[in-house]
């Protein structure tokens, strides 16, 4: 029976966003195998849910070691091999004596490398590094969207990707997400690959869910965005939208599920303020869902939106909106390590908005576009991004 | 003439009853519309909105004849007061609000300030002003306190889609045709006429001025009011089987902003151009004491920064500097508006000024016919137009008038009258030299206006636009 430990910067106790999600279902998989499974986390407080096997640490503290704006992660990586911080993940993993040490994202590498440098563990233990992108690149763009430049951010940039190297050259498997996150791994030294892509679960809209949303929408017909509170999700959100949200009549919404809804407004580009008593009257933010209704929000969506611009990786959001036959509006980001999105009726992938916008419109209010049947066949495609499928290969990293 | 129709007219009078100033603008043409509808006996319903928006009230003819003969006999007597006073007690006010406002915010923070700002005012701008606030911050504890002062508990965020669903109008059905063509952003509720709509599917028929607030946002006195002008042109667009459009340019500007806003719906677009009268004529001759000599020039607008009054303020002084025999002086009639600081700084700075232009905010309708019938020519140097009356009541009398090159002034005056970019002051004071001091010139314009000037009653106007409400287009 093989002992794992998954180590991530956020608790999968309740979990809520993509990451989240994606380590509690390798841990499900891996528990079917027979592992046993723990799932170790350095975390910020922002999460709701925690178990003993998470240690906390503020943002205050995570600001204090990196100041600069979207860097916690690389903080948390810092901080990672300090004080109480060490002690905590120290101990947890070596009094668990794993034989597979999984890194979910390259943060906590600096803990594992000077244990590994100590040599405490098994002389066989596998180190997987488990990837939802390829940080560096992500991280620049991020930076360079929010125009932050200069030597403080690229030296940091230059650290992520020294952390990324130093990793994959240990690892036995890279695990990733998308063919174009695999080629860059394997430019950065990468022994054996798998393309595991993000997938989603069979979800089932209750009844009473259903009439709830009925009810609240009052024959209003709504394009539908669901994202964490991820900055790019809302950066993404604008860019292809647009400034004003006038093109979308008023028996139409677009309602927005989940984190985002959070940020959204926060991130709305100074062009659009003009406009932004329609936009904020088009716009219904729900904030966070239980996973029941937001399966009901799908079932009776118009139209998908996945307005992602920047990232790596791929998207769990892309998986659910393809599982749920619903028209789907997309980015080619967004649709990125989806290749099937090009076999489906009803999926739109552009990156002009002006294409984004009139295709939105045209699912919505059924405006110059053919909505298509989706048949038997087709729907076994679609059956294809269920995580059964999506995590097969990790069946190799145990042989 | 319209025969018997089985289309009954709905008229929203909400602005209206509201108005209690000299109709002019879009007043003025919501009241000709109106008394042309009494007048020809048509079989009309009128409505208004409660103060809340969230009602609509059927209302009496009697009350609406009442209130059209008030406007039309409208009579400041109240107004008479130098721009210096004006200014005075404006700047002080506004310091002594500031001075409290700090205050109220040191002491109770935003919520103290909130609640106390919304108990002044009325609960129309309570709502305004909370609905924004809500959106902004998010603010549910501070408006849970401000509801619960001011009885505004379960009506205030109700969405005009549940409002609708619990109304019940009795004057509206499929056969209704609603025509609102007056300050709507202030005092109706499109929302609530959209869902209203839905539900009763009459037909609705509005108006297009001008595209300002959206286009040139500098222009108008807040920001937020821009924000909001977009909401009501949003709803307009969406609401609207038919809108009337002033000219040819609001038109345009209507059909680009669909386009620029990827708005699909289009509604049907005609330009109906205002009509325009000659003011009364009175047998009083007691006119208040004024300060100008008989050779002057008029500009009739109000006094705001779109408006550029400072061009004229500036020319004048070049006027001056070349020491000019004879210069006329400038007559600057208007109700006071905003952004005019910089107007006045230059005004009270400049004492030779002082002495030749002369700002008058109390002229009644018989007074100023006396004033254009008196001035030497006329001058409109505005920024942005979606008509320009002025011009074209200048032209009634037989003034040329100057005008700035914006599309909508030319169209106003027909293509009649000389122009000049409105930022272009060595150009203006060419041509204000000009007719100031060269009789030909002048005359020129003049008999330009008597051969080819299309005058255009309200009549005209009404008789058109009640066409276009029933025409099936």
């Amino acid at each position: 029976m093989r002992k794992i430990i998954q180590l991530s910067t956020y608790p999968i106790k309740n979990p809520l966003h993509g990451g989240q999600i994606r380590v509690s279902q390798i841990r499900k998989f891996f528990e079917q195998k027979n592992c046993i499974v723990k799932s170790l986390s350095l975390s910020e407080m922002s999460h709701k849910e925690y178990s003993d096997n998470d240690i906390l640490v503020s943002e205050d503290e995570l600001k204090k070691i990196v100041s600069i704006p979207f860097c916690n992660d690389y903080a948390t990586a810092l901080i990672s091999v300090k004080g109480k911080y060490f002690e905590f993940l120290k101990q947890s993993i070596l009094s668990f004596e794993p034989d597979i040490l999984m890194l979910e994202q390259v943060w906590l590498w600096p803990v594992v490398k000077y244990l590994l440098k100590k040599n405490i563990f098994k002389n066989n233990i596998k180190i997987i590094y488990s990837s939802q992108n390829v940080e560096y690149k992500t991280k620049k763009q991020l930076m360079d969207k929010h125009f932050l430049c200069g030597k403080k951010v690229e030296d940091i940039i230059y650290n992520i990707k020294r952390l990324e190297m130093e990793l994959i050259e240990v690892s036995d498997f890279v695990i990733c997400c998308t063919s174009t996150d695999a080629d860059e791994f394997i430019k950065m030294g990468a022994k054996s690959i798998l393309i595991c892509n993000n997938g989603v679960d069979r979800k089932f809209a209750h009844k009473d869910d259903l009439d709830f949303v009925e009810n609240i929408l009052m024959g209003r017909k709504y394009a539908f965005f669901v994202g964490s509170a991820y900055p790019p999700n809302a950066i993404g959100f604008w860019e292809m939208m647009g400034k004003s949200f006038a093109f979308i009549p008023p028996d139409c919404i677009v309602l927005v599920v989940g984190g985002v809804s959070q940020i959204l407004e926060s991130y709305m580009p100074v062009k659009a303020k003009l406009y932004s008593n329609v936009s904020l009257d088009r716009i219904k933010n729900l904030g966070i869902v239980s996973n029941e209704l937001l399966a009901a929000f799908i079932e009776k969506a118009q139209v998908i939106l996945l307005p992602i611009t920047i990232g790596g990786g791929s998207n769990l959001k892309t998986a659910e909106a393809i599982a749920s036959c619903k028209p789907v509006v997309a980015t080619t980001i967004a649709s990125r390590g989806f290749d099937i999105v090009n076999q489906l009726s009803n999926f739109v992938v552009t990156d002009n908005k002006e294409e984004f916008i009139k295709s939105v419109y045209g699912f919505l209010d059924n405006y110059n576009i053919n909505i298509k049947q989706i048949n038997v066949e087709e729907k076994k495609i679609r059956e294809t991004v269920y995580w059964e499928n999506t995590l097969n290969d990790l069946e190799r990293t145990l042989k | 003439m319209i025969s018997e129709n089985s289309k009954k007219l709905v008229v929203d009078v909400s602005t209206l009853l509201k108005w209690n100033s000299p109709p002019v603008g879009i007043i003025r043409t919501q009241l000709e519309f109106i008394d042309y509808l009494l007048k020809n006996n048509r079989n009309s319903i009128y409505f208004k909105f409660n103060d809340d928006r969230n009602q609509i009230i059927e209302v009496e003819k009697k009350e609406i004849e009442r209130k059209v003969n008030e406007l039309f006999s409208f009579i400041n007597k109240t107004f008479q007061k130098t721009t210096q006073e004006i200014i005075k007690k404006k700047d002080a006010a506004y310091i002594a609000y500031v001075k409290k406002a700090k205050f109220i915010l040191n002491t109770e923070g935003i919520n103290g300030l909130l609640i106390r700002s919304c108990k002044k005012i009325c609960p129309v701008k309570i709502k305004n002003i909370l609905k924004s606030v809500y959106i902004r911050f998010n603010l549910n504890k501070t408006i849970g306190n401000i509801y619960k002062n001011e009885k505004y508990e379960n009506k205030m965020f109700q969405p005009e889609i549940v409002i609708a669903s619990q109304l019940h109008i009795s004057f509206l059905d499929v056969n209704s045709i609603i025509v609102s063509i007056g300050l709507d952003w202030d005092y109706s509720n499109y929302s609530l006429l959209y869902w209203l709509k839905k539900k009763y599917q009459f037909k609705f028929v509005g108006a297009f001025y001008d595209a300002i607030p959206i286009v040139n946002p500098e222009f108008v006195q807040s920001f937020y009011f821009a924000q909001r002008f977009f909401y009501h042109l949003y709803y307009l667009i969406h609401l609207s089987d038919k809108i009337f459009c002033i000219s040819d340019f609001s038109r345009n500007q209507l059909v680009d902003i669909c386009v620029k806003h990827n708005i699909k719906k289009f509604p049907i677009l005609k330009t109906i151009r205002l009509g325009v009268g000659a003011f009364k004529n009175s047998s009083r001759k007691n006119f208040p004491l004024r300060e100008h000599k008989q050779n002057y020039v008029l500009y009739v607008s109000t006094i705001e920064s779109r408006k550029n009054h400072i061009l004229l303020l500036k020319v004048w002084q070049k006027l001056q500097h070349e020491k000019f025999c004879d210069i006329p002086d400038l007559v600057i009639v208007g109700m006071i508006g905003w952004g005019v600081d910089e107007l006045f700084k230059l005004y009270n700075e400049d004492k030779n000024l002082q002495k030749v232009i002369h700002f008058y905010y109390d002229v009644e309708d018989d007074e100023l016919a006396e004033f254009y019938k008196n001035a030497k020519f006329t001058v409109f140097p505005s920024y942005m137009e979606g008509w320009g009356l002025g011009a074209v009541e200048s032209m009634l009398y037989g003034k040329p008038c100057i005008i700035s090159n914006c599309h909508a002034l030319i169209e106003a005056t027909q293509g009649l009258m000389p122009s000049a970019p409105p930022e272009d002051i060595e150009t203006w004071y060419t041509l204000i030299k000009d007719f100031s001091f060269n009789e030909k010139s002048l005359n020129l314009y003049k008999k330009k206006i008597k051969e080819k000037f299309t005058i255009r009653t309200w009549n005209d106007f009404n008789e058109e636009f009640e066409k276009f409400i029933y025409n099936e287009e």
